[in-house]
Order: C-alpha cells, then sequence, then structure tokens
C-alpha cells in the first residue's frame, strides 16, 4: 500500500512512511538558489525554512548557501532525478552537488499525535505552537542528527537523517508511537520510488 | 492479629478519592485477605480495616503506622512481590495484589528483632563507626552478620524489567503543586496567555482543598474547588497528575516521574507551589501507631473515609489543631482533650475554639504530651502523659493520664524547601518568630503560598495568583501585569521549641533512622557542630524520605548545641531526587544509536558475528563462533591464494572540492598533494598541531579541483570538523562534505580479484597498465556508477570499490556471484587485521596513541618537508629533533610457543618496561605469531630480542625476535599485480 494515497490513515493515525526510495538531493554554494530557481524552484526567503513546488516537491533551506530538495510522490521523485542527472558532480561554478538520497534516510511521519511522537524523541519543542508550518529544524532526535521539516501543506513532519542509522531511528520512532494510549499507531511502508 | 480497631466507612462526601460504585478490591496483606474500595491506597485500605501496624522501624524494629499519608515517611514502606520499598499510603490496590511487610525477623506482628529496642542505649549514635573495626580485623566477623541485617525490602532477582520511557514537555510556565496557591497561579497564568504545564503528585488537583479545613463549617474549602474544574477545562494549561517534580535544574530544567514516564520538561518561567510538611512533635514514643500527623488523620477521613480511631487526643502548636479537632467531631470520633503547647496567654479567641469548647471538648493549654503510652493492641497508643510545659523543651515532673486510640500532633509547618534550594534559594529561619523565608531565588522561579510562609487561604490564593501574573509577564515578554493583593496578616505557624526530651529516650527525631534526641546531641558533642557532618555521623536525614520530619527539629538542636541560632546552623543540603526514583526511569528509552552499512542485511544472512567500530556494527568473521580462529585463519587465506570481499563502507568519505581543494589538503595532511595527478591516489597522513598522528586514508584524486578523502572510520568525524574550521579560518574557497554515510565501499582482494572484478565491469581498463596500483577510476561496476582504488591495506591486488549506498547490496550480489566460481569468501575485519598485520600497516588509534609522532611509527616517508606549511609541521620538526624515545616494531615469536597477547609489556634487559604490544597475529601465512610493539630504540633493531612479560612463561618473559617490516611481501609484489 502506499501510504501516502491513503489519506483516511493518514489524518487519523500516526502513521509512520518510510520514503528513503525516493529521489532526493542537495545543493550548496554562492550559486545553489540561482540554480534552483532556474528549475523553476522558489528557494525559501531564510534558512531552515521550506517552501512546496505545485509539482509537490519540497525545497529546504538548511543554511545561508544549502539547499536539500525532496522529490515529489506525485511523480515519484522523477523531476528530482532528472535534476540530480544534470547536475555537475566535481563542483563547478561554485555550485556543489550533495548525494542526499544516499548519505541521508528519509521518513515521513503523519497523523494528529506526530508533535507527540516528536517529542518523546527530541529535547526541542516541536509542537505546533512553537516549531510552526514551513518551518525546519536541525537538531538530535533519539541522539542522532536529523533535519526536521514541519511540512505544512502535507501535514506531515519529514525527518531526514544518516542512512546507514535507519534500522535504529525506525525503531526507536515505532517504540514512541506505541503508546499505550494510541494503540492505532501504525507504521506503513511505501512503496514509492 | 491486629485488627481489633475496625472501624466503618465514614459516609460520603467523605472519601473524596472512593469510588464506591465499583465492587470491593481484594487484596492481602501479610498472608490475610482485606477489602478495599477503588481509591484506596494499601495503607488507606488497611487503616479501613483496623490494621495500624504497616511496618517495623529500621534499627530498633519497632512497630510503625502512618505518619503522614502522603508518602513522606518510610514508615509505610511494604513489600510487593517484585518490588521492594513501596510507599503503602500512595500505592493503590489491585485485585489480588499480595503485600507482605519487610525488616522484620518472623512477621510484622510478632518481630523477634523487636527486642533490639531494648539495647539501644548500646547502640548510640556513630556506633556503626566506631564498634565493628577495632580491634583489627573484627570487621570481618561483623560483616556477615550486618550484611544479613541491613537493608530492608528484598529485590526479586527473577523481575522481569517493564516498559519505562521518557519525553519532553514545554511551557511557557511551569506550576509546581496544584493546591490553591498553584492552581490559582496555574490560572492566572494561563488566562495572561501562557502556555501553562500544572505538576501536581497527588491524584487529583486541588491539594490542600482536598482535606484539610480552612473555617468552621468547611465551606471555604469546597467553594475554592471551583478552580479545580477552571484548572482542567482551560485550554492553556495542561494538568498532570500523579506526577511528582523530582528536582530543579539551571534554566527550569525539570524531571518528572509520572508513572512509568520521566517527563523531562523545560519552561520558561516555573512557579513553586509545592506547600509545607506538617511538623511532628519529639516526645516519648511518638512513633507508636496510632499517632500520626495532623494532616495525616484529616487526609485520611477526606480522602479516604476513614476515622482515625475512636477516641483521639489533639496536640498543637497552632490554630488548624483546632480545624482538625473540628473534623474528627464531624466523622464522630470522640475528642478527649486537645493539648495547645502555646501559653494560655498567648491564645487568641477564634471561633474554631469556641466551638470546641461548645462542643465540650476540653482545651489544655501550655502543655504537651510527655509521653505516649503503648497499649495491649500491638503497642497502639492507648493513653497519653500530659504535662504542663514548664521552660523550653522541660515540662512538670508530674502530669496527666488521658486514655486515647489515636493522637494527632502538629507542631507547624516547614515549607518543601528541597526544589527552592536546589534553585539556589537560602533558606532561613527567624528564632524569635519560628517564621522561615527563602530568598535568592534566580530570575525564572517564583515561590507561591506556603513556600512563601502563607497559610490562609485567602492569602495563598492572592500569592498565588500574584505569582503566576508575575510568571507569564516574564514568559511572555511583557510588562508585570496586575498587581499583587494586600494580603492578611497571619498568626504563627510553628510552635518554636516543639522538643521534649525524656530519661528513657526514645523520642524520635528521625522515624527513618531511628535517631532519638540524644543521638542528635551527641552527636554534636563528638565535635560534629556542622549540619553537614552531623548528618554523615548521624545519618539523620539519610533515610527513605531523607529527612522530611527531621530537618527541623535536627536543626534546632544543633543549634541549642552549639549555641547558635537555627539559620546559622541551616539545614543539610536536599539533592535530587526529591522523592525515591527508580533506575528503571533513567534507563527507560535510552537510545542507543547503531549504524548498518548497506550490506548488512547480507552479512547476517551469511552468519556474519558483528562487532562495533564506533556506533557501526561490523562483521568480525563469518561462521559459528565456536570455529572463531579456524574461521578467521580461513577467510585470511582465502584472500592471499584466491579472492576475499570484505565491506569496508565505514570508511570515513570527504568529498573536497572548490578552487582551493590542493591548498587546503597541503596544509592539512603532512603529504603533498599539489603535483598528484588525477586519477591517482596517495597515502595521506594527519597531524595535529602537537605533531601527534590523529588520522590517515587515502587521497584520491578526481579532478583538478576535486579530491575524495578517506578517513577512518572512528576519525572521519574529528577530520571533518577540522578540515571545516581551517576552511573558515583560512579563509579557502572550499566544499567540504562528509559523504561517509552516501557511499558503500567493498574491498575486493587477493590474486584473483582482477578476474573477478573483470566479470562485472566492462568500461575500464582493468590490465596492470591501465589500472596500476594506487590509480583511481570512475565508471561502472555491476551497471551502478562507481569509483574505483586500487589499494593494498591486505597486501594483495586489490580493488576498493565505493558505490552510492543505495546500490550497496546490489554491488555485494553482484561480486559474490561474479566471484563464485573463484571461491569468492567474505572476510571480516579480524582476517584483515591479520592481513594488514602481515604487511605491517599501522592502524591509528591501535597501534597509535595520543604522544605518537610520524618518526616513532617508521612513518617518515609521509611527510612532505619542503612545504612550507602543514598542521603539525613544527611539532615534528621539535620532536625528530629530540632523541627517540620509543620505536614501533615487528616481532615475530615461535609457534610452539604461548601466544603473545595485545598489551602486554615490553621489558629491558632490567625488567623495565619499555613499551607495549600494539598488534598481533597468528599469521598463518608465516607460519608464526607475528606482532608490532613499542619498545626502546635500541632494542629496534632487526634481530634483537624483545622481553615480553608474561607470568606463566619460565621467567615470566617471552623473548621474541625483532624483525624488519614488514612481514609478508616484503618487496610488496603482490598487491602492486
Amino acid at each position: 500500500m502506499d501510504a501516502l494515497s491513503d489519506t483516511t490513515h493518514r489524518e487519523r493515525l500516526c502513521a509512520l512512511a518510510d520514503l528513503t526510495n525516493l529521489p532526493r538531493l542537495g545543493l550548496r554554494g554562492r550559486t545553489a538558489a540561482e540554480r534552483l530557481a532556474a528549475e523553476g524552484f522558489r528557494p525559501p526567503d531564510a534558512p531552515n525554512r521550506l517552501t512546496r513546488a505545485d509539482s509537490g516537491e519540497t525545497l529546504l533551506r538548511l543554511s545561508q548557501g544549502e539547499y536539500l530538495l525532496l522529490g515529489s510522490p506525485a511523480d515519484r521523485g522523477a523531476r528530482v532525478r532528472a535534476l540530480e542527472d544534470a547536475l555537475p558532480k566535481a563542483g563547478e561554478n561554485a555550485l556543489y552537488f550533495l548525494p542526499r538520497q544516499d548519505s541521508h534516510a528519509w521518513f515521513r511521519l503523519g497523523g494528529p499525535r506526530r508533535f507527540e511522537v516528536m517529542a518523546k524523541l527530541c529535547g526541542v519543542d516541536l509542537s505546533p505552537a512553537a516549531f510552526a508550518a514551513d518551518a525546519v529544524a536541525q537538531t538530535s532526535v533519539a541522539r542522532i542528527n536529523a533535519v526536521v521539516a514541519n511540512d505544512g501543506r502535507g501535514g506531515a513532519l519529514h525527518l531526514l537523517f544518516d542512512r546507514p542509522s535507519a534500522v535504529f531511528f525506525r525503531e526507536a520512532l515505532l517504540d514512541a508511537m506505541r503508546e499505550p494510549s494510541a494503540p492505532r499507531n501504525r507504521e506503513t511502508a511505501c512503496l514509492v520510488g | 492479629m491486629n485488627a481489633p480497631h475496625s472501624s466503618a466507612r465514614l459516609p460520603a462526601p467523605w472519601g473524596r478519592l472512593l469510588d464506591r460504585s465499583k465492587p470491593p478490591v481484594r487484596f492481602s496483606f501479610e498472608g490475610r485477605g482485606y477489602d478495599g474500595l477503588q481509591g484506596d491506597t494499601i495503607a488507606s485500605a488497611l487503616l479501613a480495616n483496623g490494621r495500624w501496624i504497616l511496618s517495623r522501624s529500621f534499627k530498633y524494629h519497632r512497630a510503625r503506622g502512618p505518619l503522614t499519608l502522603a508518602g513522606q515517611d518510610a514508615n509505610t514502606l511494604v513489600q510487593l512481590p517484585d518490588e521492594a520499598n513501596v510507599l503503602a499510603d500512595l500505592h493503590p490496590i489491585g485485585k489480588g495484589l499480595v503485600v507482605t511487610g519487610q525488616n522484620c525477623n518472623g512477621s510484622l506482628d510478632h518481630d523477634r528483632d523487636a527486642i533490639l529496642g531494648k539495647f539501644s542505649r548500646f547502640m548510640p549514635v556513630g556506633f556503626y563507626y566506631r564498634a565493628f573495626f577495632k580491634p583489627r580485623g573484627i570487621w570481618k566477623r561483623w560483616e556477615p552478620f550486618i550484611r544479613k541485617k541491613a537493608g530492608l525490602g528484598e529485590l526479586d532477582l527473577a523481575f522481569q524489567p517493564r516498559y519505562h520511557d521518557k519525553a519532553y514537555l514545554f511551557a511557557d510556565v511551569a506550576v509546581v503543586g496544584a493546591g490553591p496557591a498553584g492552581l490559582a497561579a496555574a490560572l492566572a497564568a494561563a488566562d495572561a496567555g501562557a502556555k501553562v504545564l500544572l505538576i501536581e503528585q497527588e491524584p487529583m488537583l486541588g491539594g490542600s482543598l482536598n482535606w484539610a479545613r480552612f473555617d468552621l463549617d468547611g465551606n471555604e474549602a469546597e467553594k475554592t474547588r471551583l478552580l479545580i474544574d477552571r484548572a482542567t477545562a482551560h485550554p492553556g494549561i495542561r494538568v498532570l497528575t500523579g506526577a511528582v517534580c523530582n528536582a530543579w535544574f539551571a534554566d527550569n530544567f525539570l524531571p518528572i516521574v509520572a508513572g512509568a514516564r520521566l517527563y523531562k520538561a523545560r519552561a520558561k518561567q516555573c512557579v513553586l507551589a509545592a506547600g509545607a510538611f506538617d511538623q511532628p512533635v519529639i516526645f516519648r514514643n511518638n512513633d507508636l501507631p496510632g499517632v500520626l500527623l495532623a494532616s495525616a488523620a484529616q487526609r485520611l477521613m477526606r480522602l479516604y473515609a476513614v476515622a482515625p480511631g475512636k477516641r483521639a487526643a489533639i496536640l498543637t502548636g497552632h490554630d488548624d489543631g483546632y480545624l482538625a479537632a473540628l473534623d474528627l467531631l464531624d466523622a464522630g470520633v470522640a475528642v478527649a482533650a486537645l493539648i495547645d503547647m502555646r501559653p494560655e496567654n498567648d491564645l487568641h479567641a477564634s471561633p474554631w475554639r469556641e466551638a470546641l469548647a461548645k462542643k465540650g471538648v476540653r482545651v489544655i493549654s501550655g502543655s504537651t504530651v510527655y509521653e505516649a503510652i503503648p497499649g495491649k493492641d500491638h503497642g497502639r497508643v492507648a493513653g497519653i502523659d500530659v504535662r504542663h510545659i514548664r521552660a523550653k523543651g522541660q515540662v512538670e515532673p508530674w502530669g496527666e493520664i488521658i486514655a486515647c486510640d489515636t493522637l494527632l500532633m502538629s507542631a507547624g509547618y516547614m515549607p518543601a524547601w528541597q526544589l527552592p534550594c536546589q534553585a539556589g534559594g537560602k533558606l532561613s529561619y527567624d528564632d524569635a518568630s519560628a517564621r522561615f523565608s527563602l530568598s535568592d531565588l534566580p530570575d525564572v522561579l517564583t515561590l507561591a503560598g506556603s513556600l512563601n510562609g502563607l497559610y490562609a487561604l485567602q492569602n495563598t490564593l492572592a500569592d498565588g495568583e500574584a505569582a503566576g501574573h508575575r510568571a507569564a509577564a516574564a514568559a511572555l515578554s511583557r510588562p508585570a501585569a496586575a498587581p499583587a493583593r494586600a494580603l492578611h496578616p497571619e498568626a504563627p505557624v510553628n510552635y518554636p521549641w516543639p522538643i521534649f526530651p525524656h530519661p528513657k529516650g526514645k523520642e524520635f527525631v528521625d522515624y527513618d533512622e531511628d535517631l532519638q534526641i540524644r543521638d542528635i546531641v551527641n552527636a554534636t558533642r563528638y565535635g560534629y557542630r556542622d549540619i553537614q557532618l552531623v548528618k554523615r555521623f548521624s545519618t539523620v536525614g539519610m533515610g527513605p524520605l531523607q529527612g522530611r520530619q527531621a530537618a527541623l527539629p535536627t536543626a534546632r538542636l544543633v543549634a541549642d548545641a552549639t549555641a547558635r541560632t537555627v539559620s546559622e546552623t541551616g539545614i543539610a543540603t536536599a539533592r535530587p531526587p526529591f522523592m525515591p526514583e527508580k533506575l528503571a526511569h533513567a534507563a527507560g528509552r535510552a537510545f542507543t544509536p547503531a549504524r548498518h552499512t548497506a550490506m548488512h542485511r547480507r552479512h547476517a544472512e551469511a552468519g556474519a558475528q558483528f562487532i562495533p567500530a564506533g556506533i557501526w556494527l561490523r562483521p568480525a568473521y563469518y561462521g559459528n563462533p565456536a570455529a572463531r580462529e579456524r574461521l578467521i585463519q580461513e577467510e585470511a587465506a582465502a584472500v592471499r591464494t584466491g579472492v576475499g570481499l570484505i565491506d569496508v563502507s565505514t570508511l570515513g568519505g570527504l568529498e573536497i572540492r572548490g578552487p582551493d581543494a590542493v591548498e587546503l589538503l597541503e596544509r592539512a595532511y603532512t603529504f603533498a598533494f599539489a603535483r598528484q595527478p588525477v586519477g591517482r591516489s596517495r597515502y595521506a597522513l594527519m597531524t595535529a598541531e602537537d605533531g601527534v598522528i590523529i588520522d590517515d586514508g587515502v587521497c584520491c584524486r578526481l579532478g583538478e579541483r576535486h579530491f575524495y578523502v578517506t578517513a577512518t572510520t572512528g576519525g572521519v568525524d574529528r577530520v571533518y570538523r577540522g578540515l571545516t574550521k581551517w576552511n573558515a579560518q583560512w579563509r579557502l574557497d572550499v566544499d567540504i562534505a562528509n559523504v561517509s554515510a552516501a557511499w558503500a565501499a567493498v574491498n575486493l582482494a587477493g590474486p584473483r580479484a582482477r578476474e573477478v572484478l573483470a566479470r562485472v565491469c566492462a568500461d575500464i581498463d582493468l590490465s596492470p597498465e591501465g589500472f596500476p596500483y594506487l590509480a583511481v577510476r570512475t565508471g561502472t561496476v555491476a551497471d551502478v556508477p562507481a569509483r574505483l582504488v586500487r589499494v593494498g591495506f591486505v597486501g594483495e591486488l586489490g580493488y576498493e570499490i565505493h558505490v552510492p549506498a543505495r546500490y550497496g547490496e546490489h554491488l555485494w550480489d553482484a561480486l559474490i556471484q561474479a566471484g563464485a566460481d573463484a571461491g569468492i569468501r567474505p572476510f571480516g575485519v579480524e582476517s584483515q587485521r591479520l592481513l594488514r598485520l602481515e604487511k605491517g600497516h599501522v592502524i591509528i588509534a591501535q597501534d597509535t596513541d595520543g604522544m605518537t609522532h610520524p618518526a616513532e611509527v617508521g612513518m617518515g616517508w609521509a611527510i612532505a618537508r619542503k612545504k612550507p606549511f602543514f598542521v603539525g609541521k613544527r611539532s615534528i620538526e621539535i620532536l625528530e629533533a629530540q632523541p627517540p624515545l620509543r620505536k614501533l616494531v615487528g616481532f615475530v615469536l615461535p609457534k610452539d610457543g604461548p601466544a603473545p597477547l595485545e598489551g602486554q609489556l615490553i621489558l629491558d634487559e632490567r625488567g623495565d618496561i619499555t613499551g607495549s604490544i600494539t598488534s598481533c597475529g597468528d599469521s598463518g601465512a608465516l607460519g608464526k605469531f607475528i606482532g608490532l610493539a613499542y619498545c626502546a630504540p635500541e632494542q629496534a633493531v632487526p634481530g634483537a630480542k624483545l622481553p615480553i612479560r608474561r607470568e606463566s612463561a619460565p621467567g615470566g618473559r617471552l623473548l621474541a625476535e625483532v624483525v624488519a617490516l614488514p612481514f609478508y611481501d616484503p618487496d610488496n609484489k603482490r598487491q602492486e599485480l
């Protein structure tokens, strides 16, 4: 089942989807924003913010000159994959490609209890009042570095973290989701990618 | 048996915590069945059944009943099957719950060790420290006896851990304590727009509103209870009941224990409204069952609908004792007398005194209970000896015996000082007025209610409200809101000297530790004037409840005995936790990150035995642990004779790109990279500013401005941080990316490696000329993009193949399949270590330490001395100008002798230590034990004998032979095939 299309579950449950196989990439350098804009994306105005493209991609700005582009489930990341193929890897014109699909795993945590689950894993206040829609936090979650993005339009948190730690992190998340008072929380595998 | 005082439950509304609509709950205590009601604690249910002895005291095994009924004394500690030292006045009953007493020899009712009380004069204060260590050696005889007698409950060693977890909480304002002041503070803060966290130890909000009486008819508390509904319904307040804030840490970091969860709360502002502790009066036998604090009796009645007895007396030093007497009368308990310690002249007319008089209750002023007299009901109080107070702590020689089965006592209140003092607050006591005050608190902390010395309900509400306003304003960065309401004057609540020594003793100051007045006074006579030393010598305040009732009388006694004031004496430090905290709370949901390579599943399927490498899990070897040594040798032999495959994905990987990439590498590493051709790799050694080796790797030049540099598994983060810092410091134009996780990598090694690789790699010329040793190529392997490096770490023809992590498993499968005909064998870290040892290659941090500079390990060749600068260059020059202190050498030992072990010491002729073994192993290729060791420079000569200390060997040492490195293939022909 494709968790992303299961809107009923998404609204009712705290659902974890593994989007690791969906394309994504990083860009860094003085011309990164310019290149992304040329590709039709809208770079966020400030670090630690995100924007969504109409075609479904999510663009995170991680620092003054670093961006993380998440592929869209709608086209299974085809647009981002094409950009990755086109980008120079050696670093040219102050534009540096970062292999984020391989360095980072990608989970999406949806459902109304997602903030509660994160409060069991992260010492930073990620409640809606403190962590607004379209905000990005680069912090420690379950003792590993993670990028947490509050996708307001998508109603979910994107979690990007060290790929080799995916087994550990998945267990940590599931443990946090297995709250006795929330027995309906569930994990769903994503077939995208 | 201990049940003749059985009392029926009081009718509603007594019993606020009970749910009488539910069927009775059957449980057992000391092997006998009891019925309780839903909402009962173990203690309340037992008291409802007339069972008063709940425990035996720590030292003298005296029968003890509840004292506070609030979890603030050790008298209610009981044993559950899988848990010791459970507070019976907090733990709810459950169907089938099996409860027993603890710390008794026999049964609670008939404890053979109770005779110890008769020998108390032979166990004076500090006798543990003085009695068991002289004469010399006597401790060995005492130890088994004391160990058997020491401790309270018993551990269940078959206990299965239960799930405990942790969670974070965030608030603008945290309010600790939900009594009247806490409720008022929470509501004021929330009404002002703050996000409030309200933390209450009891199962319901309200605090004293749930059990205390504030006026003649008891209406005031009931009216004020409306605040509970408001707080519960307020959208800005998150309520935690049954939750103990166990400490205050800097910046309002509050650990809160709630059931099986430990919350870690962070609040911008904190209001402490934790209330005060009711204080006992210190007189002989003040610990008999049936003698309890007045507040405990009120809790018993109001919360659990249990009358404490049939005929009670009250001993008080303030007006609240009168209100407790009214409660007793309302509950149908006869009140034999109210003994007020205050002299008649100090007593003002009060409506409740008049009310008591109207009800015929006798008030005896200026008097105290000098002794509680045990009865035949298992020592429960049967009467009291009331004496007129003649002077401070002194009574008339004669008195009056009053019969009663219950004695309520209250000498006054002591603010819950623990958390404020943890926040740096200073607790002061005015000896003249017997009032406490807390000062010097941090700006993020506000006190409210009893902690500010306020006890009148309207005052605590006003104070709480003001605290809430203040905290909300500060948290929300707004100007302070409404001014505080004026407070009404209050009468003192503390009787200044409620301590009455008795010639026969047993006036307990510390119930937990069975300490009497003379124990504290004698401690000062031994010279322990400081309260902290008195605590350590006497153990006062070191029991399970950390001196809740003992702190104030101890301070008073020490002050009096040392001619100081209580403020000068102070009280002992109250460290966290406030309430007993299980190790499970600290251990619950502990995160232990572990990293798996992209091929991890394949290793597990192949039977790998994993070992940690940092937080990575790496295959040590493949197969049954029982055959470990054989398997390691077989894996190594496969590499030497055929082809092997090892997962080296844990290697660090750094992408160095940009116009100044070469410059950065030239400065950061010891070697030279300026003339390194594209398509070639070069060894990269890194030293710190002090010239010590800190990491190594291989630097691959992929383009003029593009390098891919590997680093050690454990060192890559440090290298990345260092490069990033230097890049900024030197203002170079370089992009540094830590791509360690992004690349999966294997080393395909062995004489047949080229043959196997050729089956899955068509777009790279793999011939020795086309892809020579140390060359770097990019292309595809098994149809996925790859970077390939000709390496020689294990001393055979080898290819390090790096692919994007997503293809790691695919690469592994393809190579295993391609090498099947050639007998390819996966090999693990253990055989890799052996193979590299045969080549004499050092492993950073195993063969080097925090002092190793390159010359010591024969790496002078890896230093480009003509470079104007690299990190550590100057230090290396200085170090190399000094006489060498040690050298790393290779050594061999014959196989027919004992094997050397890593860490064993190297000696010189005199037997002095000159070094140690850093690596060693059983070399199948050489048929010898081989190793690397530090030794004195004069010993580092091939052919020299190297003594290795080994106690079991003849003469206590093995004699190894120093040999030139490498051990294997000295001409390096095999790796350069």
